[in-house]
């Protein structure tokens, strides 16, 4: 009698996979996003309307104007601009309890294919709400009154940018489903069902007890909001104590922001190593770092304070990134190559040489990068290229290129409470830091490899290789913060 | 301990049918109407979402906890039975056959018993069966089992046994309202069959009034016996109390899909062709049920709208093709649908006489015989009517086939009675249909 029932389970389950695969959400679903951004002026929002088999379908007699039965691309485009006007007009937005209207500023449209030889729709909107009244905390409500009675799955993210801090959210930080794009393939999941939201934004530094915005596993996504550097800021008074304190700490977050992940410390190291840096070299690299990332904190906070409305600094920052990368791809990639031909005995094609006489380090440098014989075994004692100005700026520009989220947050709050002049401070003041524990870093690189370079393994063949293979490591960092930026 | 927890589980189960009981029944005009409404279990006192998003987590952290998983199951169903969306008897059985891994269904009866409700939604009313009887086994002494099996035989046409199994749940069931609702409900369904709509009301009021007499009572479960008050009013042709009843529906479950599919129908009925094509737009929204999408084709062809018609009409056929599940719980609608509009006739007689072969319910024999008709098997369409007829039914469609079925081999005298007694029984049984047996009366004069 108990093993009976055996069967039908078995085949009722092999019903459900096959059914589950083939449309997991509901085939009459509209399932709908949106992603909240808040900013000085405005508040930016995606809007992401996908419509499942069913509804498409039903929508289809409208979509499809000149009657032929299919979806063409102007259809859809058209259908899409038609909707535009309602579908915004049915997003409720109030700020401070002032309703905010919606304005739609790209409206993009797709079919695909789905289950059933049926057609999917999805419209994706870019949408700005600009707000009156702003005050040093808004409170902002959102109701997306679109297709409320009908199923489906409705997300909705705040999106923390421009530096704001964000509390008391019923959203949360992140989404679950790449926009609409990947849906949860968990297996027990019932669909999202948030049309409504509410929370709290600042660009000073969160207030008390309230509670910073977190991503669905609970966690507090980046501790912008609570930032030790925004604290300095937001100090009562700046007095003269206050100050030195203030910029003794910047100088030391930035030195411990240095030691974490990034930043080329490895590429310094490597460049130094490889090639005869000295101790003139390396305070070079950090000056270059400390005065490239200050500009490069003020630049992308201007930005971000005046042309959020056109370039989203989340948008450059990728860029900057890349550029860096391939800055030190290109930089490893020369080396690399001089260095291996130096090491295999190899003439050196490239007659275009810099002469840059730095040979305060007391080695006899090749202006031809020709290698010769002393008493019969080959070695280079010049390798071709050494330590060049100009690597070494591109170097420094590299490292420093790429603003820290923390100084960047540290410069608007200190813009967002009328303390320019201290905030600007306490960013040469944090980069400085910066700078100096990579200039110290360096240091040490050389001092190992000079400590090594008099022992006997200098003359080591493995030890002669050790240039070329640090010429290959920058080119490979290069390559990964290329690679990091992009994806 | 283990044995305690199991304890409080099996407690939690059978406190959870007694509170969806009244969401359980089905009458005759409505039998196969819906896909997935049939669950029993209760609908939540928190908010659905929060605790369903709090058993989830549950299970996410400790897959094995079979407890969470049942439960799960059991907030599905009842999601399922408010809003009609597949998505959730897909998730409930993943949850139920997850519990059953961790534990077979010896030491997991809450487990056994949410598969059972699963099945049972799926229309797989076999599998329903067997593991209702098991249940039976497992569970000596409780009605419960007795209830989910008496429902699986009365969808396999099982009358006999299933009234019997309804007799054990009444005499091991309990004294708390909600079990005597439930057994109300059963009743009444069984009343129906046999053709005694008094009794069936009087069965439902009763249901109505045990559950609206509990503590905390459940909103679906009272608007689903309205609606169904509402139902047995129709089919016996009283659309003022059945509107009635619709709107008081609505009133404790707003956009209550059934009862806006249901106002719809008697909107027409009354001769308010706007109103019901507003109703009917508006729930094929909520819910694109084949059914309601056929009817909604049907009131705009009626209005002379053609084009919007058979944009309804293509959608309907779409609809079972896309999952193997839809396939599987819109056969018979779709089977009628084609009848109904003299559509693929041999394919329609094919999917309905398959159905027939494991389920056999009066229900069932009339879509043979109907879809036989329009085949052209007409001595297959008055074997299959017999048998729909056989439980005195009084259901103005059954007439009305049977009737267009006589008609058509001739038997003008018997034709004529049926037809009067359909439109007699219910003057608007459905917007389409009825005009046809009104037109096919007046020629046969």
């Amino acid at each position: 009698m108990t093993s009976k029932p055996v069967l039908p389970v078995l085949l009722f389950a092999a019903l459900f996979v096959v059914s589950a695969a083939a449309h997991p959400l509901g085939n009459f679903s509209v399932n709908q996003y949106s992603r909240l951004e808040p900013g000085r002026s405005q508040i930016k929002l995606r809007q992401v309307l996908d419509m499942a088999e069913i509804p498409t379908f039903q929508e289809s007699p409208s979509i499809d104007t000149d009657k032929d039965g299919k979806l063409s691309q102007d259809e859809i485009n058209a259908y899409a601009q038609r909707l535009t006007q309602q579908y915004s007009a049915n997003l409720i937005l109030t700020v401070n309890g002032q309703s905010v209207p919606v304005k739609a500023v790209s409206t993009n449209a797709a079919i695909s294919a789905g289950a059933g030889d049926l057609p999917i729709l999805q419209i994706k909107w870019d949408m700005i709400a600009d707000i009156l009244v702003s005050g040093e905390v808004n409170r902002v409500v959102f109701k997306n009154n679109n297709y409320a009675e009908r199923a489906g799955w409705n997300e909705i993210v705040v999106n923390r940018a421009n530096g704001a801090s964000i509390f008391d959210s019923t959203a949360y930080g992140n989404g679950l489903s790449d926009e609409l794009v990947n849906y949860p393939q968990e297996s027990l999941m019932a669909p999202l069902a948030e049309r409504t939201a509410s929370f709290s934004y600042s660009f000073g530094s969160i207030p008390e007890n309230a509670r910073p915005l977190a991503n669905r596993d609970g966690k507090v996504s980046a501790p912008v909001q609570r930032d030790k550097l925004a604290e300095l800021i937001a100090v009562p008074e700046i007095t003269l104590s206050v100050a030195l304190l203030g910029l003794l700490f910047a100088v030391a977050l930035g030195a411990m922001h240095a030691m974490s992940p990034g930043h080329g410390k490895t590429v310094v190291g490597a460049y130094l190593v490889g090639s005869k840096g000295t101790t003139k070299h390396a305070i070079f690299l950090g000056l270059t770092v400390t005065i490239t990332h200050t500009l490069g904190v003020f630049a992308l906070g201007l930005i971000t304070l005046f042309a959020s409305n056109y370039v989203l600094p989340e948008r450059i920052m990728p860029f900057l990134g890349f550029v860096s990368g391939l800055l030190v791809f290109f930089i490893g990639i020369s080396l690399f190559k001089d260095r291996l031909f130096a090491f295999m005995g190899w003439k050196k094609v490239v007659l275009d040489h810099h002469h840059d006489h730095d040979g305060d380090d007391g080695v006899p440098h090749s202006h031809d990068g020709v290698t010769h014989t002393h008493g019969g075994s080959t070695h280079s004692h010049a390798l071709p290229d050494e330590i060049t100005w100009r690597n070494l700026l591109a170097l420094g520009i590299s490292g420093g290129l790429l603003p820290c989220p923390t100084a960047l947050v540290l410069m608007l709050a200190a813009i967002s409470r009328g303390r320019v002049g201290y905030g600007l401070i306490l960013t040469i003041a944090f980069s400085v830091g910066l700078a100096a524990t990579l200039t110290i870093i360096g240091l040490i690189f050389l001092n190992i490899r000079n400590f090594f370079g008099r022992t006997a393994l200098s003359n080591n063949r493995l030890f002669k290789i050790l240039p070329v293979f640090s010429a290959f490591v920058i080119a490979f960092v290069g390559a990964v913060i290329c690679y990091n930026s992009v994806a | 301990m283990k044995q305690s927890v199991l304890f409080q589980f099996v407690l939690f189960i059978v406190a959870g049918f007694i509170f969806g009981a009244c969401g359980h029944v089905q009458t005759a005009p409505s039998a196969d109407q819906k896909a997935a409404n049939e669950a029993i279990l209760p609908e939540t006192r928190a908010p659905a979402n929060e605790t369903i998003r709090f058993l989830e987590n549950r299970v996410k952290r400790d897959p094995d906890d079979f407890i969470a998983n049942n439960k799960l199951a059991s907030e599905y169903l009842g999601r399922l039975r408010e809003t009609g969306d597949i998505t959730y008897l897909n998730l409930a059985a993943l949850a139920a056959n997850g519990s059953l891994k961790t534990l077979p269904a010896e030491q997991n009866k809450g487990g056994l018993a949410v598969l059972t409700l699963v099945e049972f939604s799926s229309h797989n009313f076999g599998a329903a069966r067997d593991h209702a009887r098991l249940l039976t086994e497992l569970e000596p002494g409780k009605g419960y089992p007795f209830q989910f099996l008496g429902d699986a035989l009365l969808e396999l046409g099982q009358y006999d046994e299933a009234e019997a199994a309804f007799r054990q749940m009444e005499k091991l069931g309990g004294i708390s309202p909600l079990t005597k609702a439930s057994m109300e409900q059963r009743m009444a369904r069984l009343a129906l069959l046999h053709g005694d709509s008094k009794g069936a009301a009087r069965h439902f009021s009763e249901a109505l009034k045990l559950a609206t007499s509990t503590p905390v009572p459940s909103k679906e479960t009272v608007a689903w016996c309205q609606w169904q008050l509402g139902e047995t009013a129709f089919a016996s042709g009283d659309y003022k109390a059945a509107e009635k009843y619709y709107r008081e529906s609505l009133a404790t479950f707003p956009d209550y899909f059934r009862s806006l599919a249901s106002l719809g129908r008697v909107r027409a009925a009354l001769g308010d062709q706007n109103a019901a094509i507003e109703l009917f737009e508006k729930v094929t929204r909520i819910l694109p049920d084949p059914n309601f999408v056929a009817t909604l084709g049907d009131l705009y062809k009626l209005a002379g709208r053609e084009q919007e018609a058979a944009n309804q009409y293509a959608l309907v056929e779409k609809i079972g093709g896309l999952t193997a599940l839809s396939g599987e719980l819109y056969n018979r609608q779709l089977a009628l649908f084609y009848a109904d509009h003299d559509l693929n006739p041999d394919q329609a007689y094919l999917n309905a006489a398959k159905e027939y072969e494991t389920r056999r319910d009066i229900y069932g024999a009339d879509a043979v015989a109907w879809t036989a008709l329009k085949a052209g098997k007409t001595v297959e369409a008055q074997a299959a009517i017999k048998e729909a007829l056989k439980l005195g039914t009084k259901d103005a469609k059954l007439y009305y086939h049977a009737g267009m079925i006589e008609n058509a081999v001739g038997n003008r005298k018997e034709a004529t009675r049926l037809l009067a007694l359909a439109l007699k029984t219910n003057p608007s049984f459905d917007p389409l249909q009825s005009e046809t047996a009104k037109k096919t009366l007046e020629a046969l004069k």
